[in-house]
C-alpha cells in the first residue's frame, strides 16, 4: 500500500507558513512523530503524541492545532493515505509513504488564544448579536443547526430534533452560567457533545462556538466552563471535534471564529455582514453550527429575553415572531 | 414484518452534508422504510436508539466510526442498502484517497499549483462568480475561455480590456466553443488540422464553418471564440480585433475567417479596416450584414457559414474544394403529402447561430413578411435553459417541442439541427426519433402531411459519428441537408410550394 502510494504520486513540497503557538514546541522538536488519522481537500489530521494536529492549506486560515501550508495543491489528491507514519526532525514534517515534505523552517509562531473585550456595553452585544442573528437566519442552510437561528431570530419556524436539543442545552447552560453554577453548567453542555452529524458534529462545534463567544466577553466562568466541557467530552466525540473542544478549554480558537467574534461585536456593519456570510460558508455545517454557539455566548448573561427564546425554540420547535 | 440493521465503517469520516446525501440515496432504495449516517458518538447512537434503529448495534463501535442503521421490508432489502451504502462511500473514499480519479481542482490557486506550466484557464463557474476567477487567471498571466453566462456587460468590457492590455485572450463569458492547437474547448468538433484560422462571437457558428472546412477537405489552424456580445457598441470587439491579429501573425494560419451576427456599425468598420490591412485573404460572415461593405474593404463576404467555409477552403487549397454530399430532396415531392393551411416552419434549434443563420436563409427566399410568419425558436435560449440543461446536452425540452408541433394543423415543416462533437449528447439523432415519430403520427391523425427537415453539424471523427447519425434520421424518414442553410432553404421552398399550390387550386 505504501509502496503503491509512493510510485503513483511524484514528491510534494510544501512550505509551511503558520503554526499555532499552541503545537509550536512539539511538531519543531526533533524526533517527533505521529500517524495520519483523516485525509481531507484542505487538510490533513496527524494524531501526534501529544494531541492531534492538522496541516491545513493557508486559505483556512490559522486553526488553534494547526500548521498553515502552502502551496494550495488539494491534499487528498496527493497519496496521503489514513495510518502512515509522519516524522518531524524539527526543520521538515515529512509523510515518507507519500514523499511529502512540509518545510517548517521560517513559519510565523501564531496565537490561538482568542483576545478579550472588555467592557462593552450590554446593549451593544445584545444588539450586534441581534443583527448577526437575523442575517444567519435569512442566508443558513438548512441543514444542521441552520433551522435554529430563525426561531433564535424570532422567526416562525420548525426548529427540528437537532435543533430542539440544541435549545434546550443552552436554555440549561446558560441559567446555570448565571447563577454562578459552574458543575451544572458543564453537565447542562454535555448532552450536545458528540450530537449530530459530521466529521465534527454539530453540538460540538456549537460548544466551541459558545466558548468562544464567553471568551471574547470575557465571561468570568469562560475558561472553567470550557475546560469542564473539554474533560468531560474525551472519548465521547470524534478526534477532530474532541481535539478543537481541547483547544477550547483553553481558549484557543481557530483564526476563523477570532476574527468573526471580532467582527461581530466591533466591526463596522458591513464587516459584521460580511463575517457572517463567511462563517455560513464554512465547512458543510459547522459554520453555522458554530455561529449560533458564538452569538448566545456573547448574549451570556446580559440577554434575559434570549433564554426565553431558547427555551421557545426547545418547546414544540414551531416558534413564532 | 419489518427488519432493524446496522453496520459500522471503522475510521470513516464523512461531512454532514455527505452524511445526508447517502443516507437520502439509501431512503429511496425499494424496501427500505428509514436510514440514518451518523458517527458513532453515544449522542448519536442514543438518537439512533430512540428512533428504533440501534437493537443488535456493534458495541464496539467508537465516536471516529460511522454507522449505517436502517429498518428495511426484509433481510434482502437491507443486504441491498448496505451494499449500496457500501458503494457509496468506497467511492468517496477512493476520491478522497486520489485512486483512479483525474484532480480536478476547485480554485484558480489549486489548478495553477497543480499545473504550473497552464496557459489557460477554462472556467465554468456560475455567471456571479465568473468575472472574478476570470481576472484571477488574467492577472496571473493566463488566457481565459469563459464558458459561464450571465457575466454583467461591465465585468466583461474590464476583462477584455486587462486582456489587451497584458496581450491575453479573453474567451466569452458565454462562449461556446473554441480549438487552440487542436485542442477542443466547450462544444467543439473533432476537425482535421490546417491552414484555417477562424474568430467568431458565434457558437454554433463556429461549429458549422469548422465541420465544412473539414468536409471541403480543408482543416483548422485555431478557432477562437469570443462571446456573442464581443461586436456590440460597448465591448468594441475589443476580441474579435485581438483574435485577428493574432492570428495574421500565425505562420499556422493562411486564411483568416471572421463570424458574427450583424455587428454595431462602428465595430464594423474596426473591424474591417482591421481586415483590410491583414496580410492574408479574410473572409467575413456577418450574418445578414452587408456584403459590398465587406468586399469595399478588400475581404471575401459570405452570406451562409456553408459560404465562408466554402470561400475559406477555396482560398486554403488553392482550388475548388471538395463538393458536399448533396442529399437532392425535392421541395415539390415533400410538399405533396401537405394539407389545405400547412404553411408554416417549425424551426426548433439547440444551435442559436444556426437558428439565426435560417432566419436570414428564409428571409432571403420567401422576403420579410413570410419569413416573419415563420417559427425558428433557439432552445438554447436562456429563456429556455433556466433549471436544465443546454438543448445540445439534454433533447428533452426539444422533443416536447417536436411532439407539439406535430398536432398543430399550421405546421408543414418541422426543422432540425443536429449538433455533434465533444460535450453534446452521445446519440442527438437516436434520442429525437420517439419524437419525430409521435409527431407524425399525430399529423397523420389530423390527416396531414409533415415534412421533417434537418442537417447534422458534425465530422466523421466526432464521438457520436457523422454517417451513424445521418442513418439514424434518414431511416426515420428525415430529409438531410448538407448543411444548415441548405436545410432553412429546403424548408423554404417546401413550404413556399404548399402556398403555392393553394394560390393555383
Amino acid at each position: 500500500m505504501t509502496q503503491t502510494a509512493a510510485r503513483a504520486f511524484p514528491p510534494r513540497r510544501f512550505t509551511a507558513t503558520r503554526i499555532s503557538q499552541a503545537i509550536d514546541g512539539e511538531v519543531r522538536a526533533p524526533g517527533g512523530s505521529g500517524t495520519v488519522e483523516g485525509v481531507h481537500r484542505h487538510a490533513v489530521n496527524i494524531r501526534w503524541r501529544t494531541g492531534l494536529l492538522t496541516v491545513a492549506h493557508e486559505s483556512m486560515g490559522g486553526l488553534p492545532n494547526g500548521i498553515a501550508v502552502d502551496p494550495p495543491i488539494a491534499l487528498d489528491q496527493i497519496g496521503i493515505v489514513p495510518g502512515v507514519r509522519v516524522e518531524s526532525d524539527g526543520a521538515t514534517l515529512r509523510v515518507p509513504a507519500a514523499s511529502v515534505a512540509v518545510l517548517l523552517v521560517g513559519a510565523a509562531s501564531w496565537s490561538p488564544t482568542m483576545p478579550v473585550l472588555r467592557g462593552l456595553a450590554a446593549g451593544t452585544r445584545i444588539e450586534r448579536a441581534e443583527l448577526a442573528l437575523a442575517l444567519a437566519a435569512d442566508q443558513a442552510p438548512r441543514v444542521g443547526l441552520g433551522p435554529l437561528t430563525a426561531g433564535l431570530a424570532g422567526h416562525r419556524a420548525s426548529i427540528g430534533s437537532l435543533g430542539r436539543a440544541a435549545a434546550r442545552s443552552l436554555a440549561e447552560v446558560l441559567e446555570a452560567l448565571w447563577h454562578g453554577r459552574l458543575e451544572r453548567a458543564a453537565s447542562a453542555a454535555s448532552p450536545l457533545i458528540g450530537l449530530g452529524p459530521g466529521a465534527t458534529p454539530s453540538g460540538d462545534d456549537l460548544l466551541v462556538g459558545l466558548a468562544a463567544g464567553l471568551a471574547v466577553t470575557d465571561h468570568p466562568l469562560a475558561g472553567a466552563f470550557a475546560a469542564g466541557v473539554a474533560r468531560d467530552a474525551a472519548g465521547l466525540t470524534t478526534s477532530v471535534a474532541e481535539s478543537y473542544l481541547h483547544h477550547a478549554g483553553r481558549l484557543e480558537f481557530s483564526e476563523r471564529v477570532q476574527t468573526a467574534a471580532l467582527a461581530i461585536l466591533t466591526g463596522p456593519e458591513a464587516e459584521l455582514r460580511d463575517a457572517v456570510s463567511a462563517a455560513l460558508a464554512w465547512g458543510a455545517t459547522s459554520g453555522v453550527d458554530l455561529l449560533v454557539g458564538l452569538l448566545v455566548g456573547i448574549q451570556a448573561g446580559v440577554a434575559p429575553r434570549l433564554g426565553e427564546r431558547l427555551r421557545a425554540c426547545a418547546g414544540d420547535g414551531e416558534v413564532a415572531a | 414484518m419489518s427488519v432493524v440493521r446496522q453496520r459500522v465503517f471503522r475510521n470513516a469520516y464523512r461531512d454532514s452534508v455527505e452524511l445526508m446525501r447517502i443516507a437520502s440515496e439509501i431512503e429511496r432504495l425499494p424496501g427500505v422504510i428509514r436510514a440514518g449516517l451518523v458517527m458513532c458518538t453515544p449522542a448519536n447512537l442514543a438518537i439512533v436508539a430512540e428512533a428504533g434503529l440501534g437493537k443488535g448495534l456493534d458495541p464496539g463501535a467508537g465516536p471516529n466510526d460511522m454507522v449505517v442503521a436502517l429498518a428495511a421490508n426484509d433481510e434482502a432489502a437491507a443486504e441491498a442498502a448496505f451494499e449500496r451504502a457500501a458503494s457509496l462511500m468506497r467511492g468517496a473514499a477512493a476520491e478522497a484517497a486520489g485512486e483512479g480519479q483525474r484532480f480536478v481542482p476547485t480554485t484558480i490557486s489549486e489548478a495553477v499549483a497543480e499545473l504550473p506550466e497552464a496557459n489557460l484557464a477554462l472556467i465554468s463557474t456560475p455567471g456571479t462568480y465568473a468575472a472574478a476567477e476570470a481576472l484571477k487567471a488574467l492577472k496571473r498571466g493566463m488566457h481565459v475561455f469563459l464558458f459561464s453566462d450571465n457575466v454583467p456587460v461591465e465585468d466583461e468590457i474590464e476583462l477584455k480590456q486587462l486582456g489587451v492590455r497584458k496581450g491575453l485572450l479573453v474567451m466569452g463569458p458565454d462562449c461556446g466553443t473554441a480549438i487552440l492547437d487542436g485542442v477542443p474547448l466547450g462544444f467543439a468538433n473533432a476537425v482535421r488540422r490546417g491552414k484555417v484560422g477562424l474568430v467568431g462571437a458565434s457558437g454554433t457558428g463556429l461549429q458549422q464553418v469548422t465541420c465544412l472546412l473539414d468536409a471541403f477537405g480543408a482543416g483548422v489552424s485555431q478557432a477562437i471564440g469570443v462571446g456573442g456580445r464581443d461586436l456590440h457598441e460597448e465591448v468594441g470587439g475589443l476580441m474579435m480585433l485581438a483574435g485577428l491579429e493574432r492570428l495574421v501573425a500565425d505562420q499556422e494560419t493562411d486564411v483568416v475567417v471572421l463570424i458574427s451576427k450583424p455587428p454595431a456599425p462602428s465595430v464594423a468598420a474596426r473591424v474591417l479596416e482591421a481586415a483590410s490591412a491583414a496580410s492574408k485573404p479574410v473572409v467575413v460572415n456577418f450574418l445578414g450584414g452587408d456584403a459590398e461593405t465587406i468586399r469595399a474593404a478588400g475581404a471575401h463576404p459570405a452570406t451562409t457559414f456553408e459560404e465562408a467555409a466554402q470561400t475559406a477552403a477555396g482560398l486554403s487549397l488553392g482550388g475548388t474544394p471538395t463538393p458536399l454530399e448533396d442529399y437532392a430532396a425535392e421541395p415539390g415531392e415533400l410538399a405533396a403529402g401537405l394539407a389545405a393551411g400547412q404553411e408554416r416552419i417549425a424551426g426548433l434549434y439547440s444551435g442559436g447561430s444556426l437558428a439565426s443563420e435560417a432566419k436570414v436563409v428564409l428571409k432571403g427566399l420567401l422576403g420579410a413578411d413570410a419569413a416573419a410568419g415563420q417559427s425558428i425558436v433557439d432552445l438554447g435560449d436562456d429563456e429556455y435553459t433556466v433549471g436544465r440543461p443546454h438543448p445540445m446536452i439534454d433533447p428533452r425540452l426539444r422533443s416536447e417541442k417536436i411532439e407539439e408541433a406535430g398536432y398543430d394543423p399550421l405546421v408543414a415543416v418541422i426543422l432540425l439541427d443536429i449538433v455533434l462533437g465533444y460535450a453534446s449528447h452521445p446519440d442527438p439523432a437516436g434520442a429525437l426519433i420517439p419524437a419525430i415519430e409521435a409527431a407524425r403520427s399525430a399529423a397523420a391523425a389530423g390527416v396531414r402531411g409533415l415534412a421533417v427537415i434537418a442537417s447534422v453539424c458534425g465530422t466523421p471523427n466526432d464521438p457520436q459519428g457523422l454517417a451513424g447519425q445521418r442513418a439514424i434520421l434518414a431511416d426515420a424518414g428525415v430529409h438531410l441537408a448538407a448543411s444548415n442553410a441548405r436545410a432553412a432553404r429546403l424548408a423554404g421552398l417546401v413550404v413556399q410550394h404548399a402556398a403555392m399550390r393553394e394560390v393555383h387550386a
